[in-house]
């Protein structure tokens, strides 16, 4: 490259050939030559490059008007000056160093220095340039050409600061994920911020809830920190931070020194800018961060995104151990109440079978009050299984409840006694995890015992009352009279036709007809003085019925009210039974008389026969006589006699036996006995006779007199006959009798039937009367029970005796008649 | 037939009825007697009384099947008719064995009683005069010495007068003579007639 530049007159341009032109045309005058010159002035003056020249002592020599662009000087401005008076600093100081180099040969690349131009502003500019020697070797001058470089440096020095960040960012996402301890983590935090070099300083407020400074850390700076931390130990805070507590958003302060003149670390921060945002997660703010970035990066989006980043992890850590310590706490609690707890808690796993059904479980954890709840001791159960632990277990349904439980998720709660275990527990049993649970139970056997009790007596009370067969009324009553209800039964509603809610409040005389309630006083007064009173009423129903009522009542008095139990009971039914009994009775006693006289058909028969015989004999001789020439008249006449009396007889027998089958209500007759002991001998004479008995009517006063239905007497007596001539009927004896006696006493008449059979089987005896109670191959056994009730019913005894030579002699009573 | 040496003996518990039948058999021209048990009858008659008996099966004590029976005992030849009320066969079938005449039913029809005392009362009389004949031919074989006895067995038996004789070892004329005497005090003209009465008197060979 030829040596030109030295001898290169430089003109100046329009706007400097008014000023001094230190530039020295070319000596050299030929048009050809004063031609090129001109090109090269114009190429060099006009160039779009920079050019300077420096002379040993580092003076400006030469520069274009590119430079003077540049820069923004004039040419009288800047040459002659030394050029480290345009530059920084910090450059100046390099240039320094520089300067002696760049006087040996050789090129200057890449050299850059920050210089100030004109309007006070900060450029980078490179220089590319060689020096110029003389022949002899000795220095000339300095050819350099600038290139503005400052958007490319800025360029690097962002993209430099953005690795740094993000490197600080690496370091402290690493510190984040284990670090437990909050000052260690923002100590760490600060000092990785600008060990990296990604911040100049960096400091750290961590508030509490109430936005008071509890923890400080800071990198970077020197004694000015501890000046600002006994302020803000003080509840001073900065501006930064305190705006960056109001606002979520970044905070910047571009220029700290006059912004922050009051802040201790103003002075740390000139030439750069201050970032501050608030540590907040979740809506929460755990502190402030503020950092020095340079000034150039403040407004950097991506330089504050990365920023913002950073703070929010940071944010995070601390929410992390803020977590962590909240866990820490609430399990140290819950430790606390786990070995606290009066309750027995345990914690266990479910075993399953093949199928995935609960089988079992194992007990992993017992809090102290297990071993007081259950009896059993903790170090026996831990590790075990349950059906190994507390055999019997798997009679209970607890297994298959605690799997669900675990298996679902779904708590459940029970009350149960825990049979092998001799107690009743009340428990709660919660899933902790899979397939495990845990179950907190207390025992509460004497609790359940108590309200089984309690439960089971209510229960029966209740039972009772509801389901009691009489109607029960309480009613509240004071010396003035009675009372509202206050309790009833459902007979109560169902007898009377009112629901309970209408009972209930009811006085006195709306369910007492009026004809009974001027007897309730008196009733009233009785239940004062005896405290019970038993009688019978009739009670009005809701659709005006008279329920014919037997009422037990009792005065008793609770809590300080005196009240009457009234158990009430509809007769009605009771009554319509009775009469349906007597009626029945009746039916029986008719029945049994028709079988009687069903017994006695042959008998009947010969009964009758015998009149008809003779009627037939004594009109066939009439007839005989009548015949005969010599008739004997009177001897016919008394024949015809004997016939009426016959047919009389006869019919006499016909009207006995429809009287004994007659089936008309029984009307009390006074008669004599003996008529009544004859038309039982009559009805049962024939069986006697075939059994060769004699029936007799032994002493027996025609002139006394019974008040008795007849009929159902004569039934008495033709049952009593045929019992003695049945008992009779296989006797050895010839002289088979039973015998009618009867002797007055009294208001009584004692009458006896006695047979001189075997008597009765010993067995038998006692029972004679019991119906269905029969010795006989065809009988039924009613004829005595009959027989008993019928005197029964009039009001008589009857019991057996032994009768004459060993046999069985029955004796009733029947009211006497009078006359 | 006479009626007066004859009587109907009526038993009957029920007084009513055995006075009707002694009306009947009144008007029948018959002595009649009621009694109202059977053993009031036995103790008031002997054995040869003539009659007929009237009886009620069905009285306390002793029965009319069992009066029949005691009545057979003691060689009463009084034929017995049976009142019974709805007889069973069986003791229909008893009593008619046992000799009774007759068992008539109550109530019975028109003349049935009527009829069963004549028919007895005629059996009587045949009964009464076989009996007597009967009486007679013993009473006459009775008179017979033992040679005429044995003499007699013999001509029953078929056998001729020299038969006899060597089968007694005595003299044909001795037959002839005892015959003779057998035949007149049997008062029989003829053998066949002899050989008749044997065997009516159940003395048969």
């Amino acid at each position: 490259m030829p040596h030109v530049m030295p001898m290169i007159k430089v003109v100046p341009s329009e706007a400097t050939v008014s000023g001094t032109d230190p530039v020295t045309p070319p000596s050299q005058s030929s048009s050809d030559l004063a031609g090129t010159a001109e090109q090269f002035w114009l190429f060099f003056e006009r160039s779009m490059l920079c050019y300077q020249s420096l002379d040993a002592e580092g003076r400006l020599l030469v520069v274009n008007q590119a430079w003077l662009d540049l820069l923004g000087y004039t040419r009288e401005a800047v040459l002659g000056k030394p050029f480290a008076d345009f530059l920084t600093p910090e450059s100046r100081s390099r240039l320094a160093e520089q300067l002696p180099q760049s006087e040996q040969p050789g090129e200057v690349r890449g050299v850059q220095f920050d210089v100030l131009r004109g309007d006070g502003e900060v450029i980078t500019v490179g220089f590319f340039g060689r020096s110029a020697h003389d022949a002899h070797g000795r220095f000339l001058c300095t050819h350099c050409i600038l290139h503005d470089v400052t958007e490319r440096k800025r360029a690097e020095q962002r993209a430099a600061h953005i690795k740094r960040v993000l490197l600080a960012i690496r370091n402290v996402n690493q510190l984040i994920v284990h670090e437990t301890d909050r000052q260690r983590l923002i100590d760490r935090a600060c000092a990785n911020l600008t060990e990296t070099l990604g911040y100049a300083s960096a400091w750290i407020a961590l508030l509490s809830d109430q936005g008071e400074a509890t923890m400080t850390a800071a990198s970077g700076f020197g004694d000015e920190f501890e000046t600002l931390r006994r302020q803000i130990e003080r509840g001073e805070l900065p501006p930064c931070t305190g705006a960056a507590i109001q606002d979520p958003r970044m905070v910047t302060v571009k220029l700290p020194d006059q912004e922050c003149r009051d802040c201790p670390l103003s002075a740390k921060l000139s030439g750069h800018a201050g970032l501050s945002r608030a540590l907040a997660f979740g809506g929460k703010v755990y502190g402030v961060l503020t950092v020095k970035v340079p000034s150039a990066f403040v407004d950097d989006d991506e330089a504050q995104g990365l920023f913002a980043e950073l703070v929010g992890d940071l944010a995070f850590a601390l929410r992390k151990i803020a977590d962590a310590e909240a866990l820490e706490e609430t399990q140290r609690r819950f430790r606390s109440l786990f070995e606290g707890a009066l309750d027995g808690i345990a914690l266990h796993e479910v075993v399953l079978d093949d199928h995935g059904q609960p089988v079992d479980y194992v007990f992993l954890e017992t809090n102290p009050a297990f071993e007081t709840q259950t009896g059993l001791r903790s170090a026996d159960v831990l590790g075990r299984r349950v059906t190994e632990a507390i055999p019997g277990i798997e009679r209970t349904p607890l297994i298959s409840i605690y799997g669900q439980v675990a298996l679902t998720g779904e708590p459940a709660r029970l009350s149960l006694f825990v049979e092998p275990l001799g107690r009743h527990y009340a428990i709660s049993a919660f899933p902790a995890g899979p397939r495990r649970f845990g179950v907190a139970f207390e025992d509460v056997t004497a609790r359940v015992q108590a309200e089984e009790l309690l439960r089971e007596s209510e229960a029966r009370f209740r039972l009772l009352l509801e389901n009691a067969n009489d109607a029960i009324f309480v009613r509240e009553v004071s010396p003035e009279g009675l009372g509202r209800l206050v309790e009833v039964n459902a007979r109560a509603c169902e007898m009377l036709g009112y629901t309970r809610d209408e009972l209930l409040g009811m006085a006195a005389d709306q369910i007492v007809p009026p004809e009974h309630s001027g007897r309730l006083p008196a009733i009233l007064q009785s239940l004062y003085e005896n405290g019970a009173a038993l009688f019978e009423t009739e009670l009005l129903s809701k659709d005006g019925r008279q329920v014919p009522a037997e009422v037990s009542a009792r005065l008793f008095c609770f809590r300080d009210q005196a009240l009457i139990l009234s158990v009430t009971r509809d007769i009605s039914q009771r009554q319509a039974a009775e009469r349906r009994l007597a009626e029945l009775e009746w039916e029986l006693a008719h029945a049994s008389r028709l079988a009687a006289l069903g017994e006695s058909t042959a008998g009947f028969a010969h009964e009758v026969n015998q009149p008809l015989v003779s009627i037939m004999n004594f009109a066939r001789a009439c007839v005989n006589l009548a015949s005969q020439e010599s008739a004997d008249l009177v001897q016919i006449r008394r024949w015809a006699e004997a016939i009426g009396a016959a047919a009389s007889q006869a019919g006499d027998i016909i009207r006995r036996l429809l009287d004994f089958a007659r089936r008309d209500p029984p009307e009390r007759q006074t008669v004599p006995l003996a008529r009544l002991a004859d038309d039982a001998m009559l009805l049962v004479g024939h069986e006697a006779r075939a059994n060769r008995v004699t029936l007799r009517c032994d002493r027996v006063d025609p002139a006394l007199l019974v008040h008795v239905q007849t009929v159902a007497i004569q039934q008495v007596l033709v049952n009593l006959l045929r019992n003695g001539i049945e008992a009779l009927a296989n006797s050895p004896r010839k002289d088979r009798r039973v015998v009618i006696r009867a002797v007055p006493r009294g208001q009584w008449v004692e009458v006896s039937v006695a047979d001189n059979g075997p008597g009765p089987d010993p067995s038998l005896r006692d029972r004679l009367f019991d119906p269905f109670v029969t010795t006989k191959p065809r009988g039924v056994g009613l004829g005595l029970s009959i027989t008993k009730t019928i005197v029964e019913d009039h009001g008589g005894t009857i019991w057996t005796a032994t009768g004459e030579e060993g046999g069985l002699a029955i004796h009733f009573t029947l009211p006497v008649g009078k006359e | 037939m006479s009626s007066s040496n004859r009587v109907v003996f009526v038993i009957d518990d029920d007084p009513n009825v055995g006075a009707s039948v002694c009306a009947l058999a009144n008007s029948m021209g018959c002595e009649a007697r009621a009694f109202t048990s059977a053993e009031e009858f036995l103790s008031s008659i002997d054995p040869s009384q003539r009659g007929v008996v009237v009886v009620d099966l069905r009285m306390p004590g002793m029965n009319g099947l069992e009066l029949q029976d005691e009545l057979r005992r003691r060689k009463s030849l009084l034929p017995v008719i049976v009142l019974t009320a709805h007889a069973r066969t069986q003791t229909t079938v008893r009593a008619m064995k046992a000799g009774a005449v007759t068992v008539v039913d109550k109530p019975y029809h028109d003349d049935d009683l009527w009829d069963a005392i004549r028919a007895a009362m005629e059996q009587e009389q045949a009964i009464w005069e076989r009996e007597s004949r009967l009486q007679e031919i013993r009473d006459r074989l009775g008179t017979l010495t033992p040679d005429e006895r044995r003499v007699a067995d013999l001509v029953v038996q078929g056998l001729p007068n020299k038969a006899i004789a060597n089968a007694l070892n005595i003299a044909v004329r001795t037959v002839e003579k005892r015959r003779h005497e057998v035949l007149a005090k049997m008062n029989v003209k003829s053998v066949a007639e002899l050989v008749r009465a044997f065997h009516e008197a159940g003395e048969s060979t």
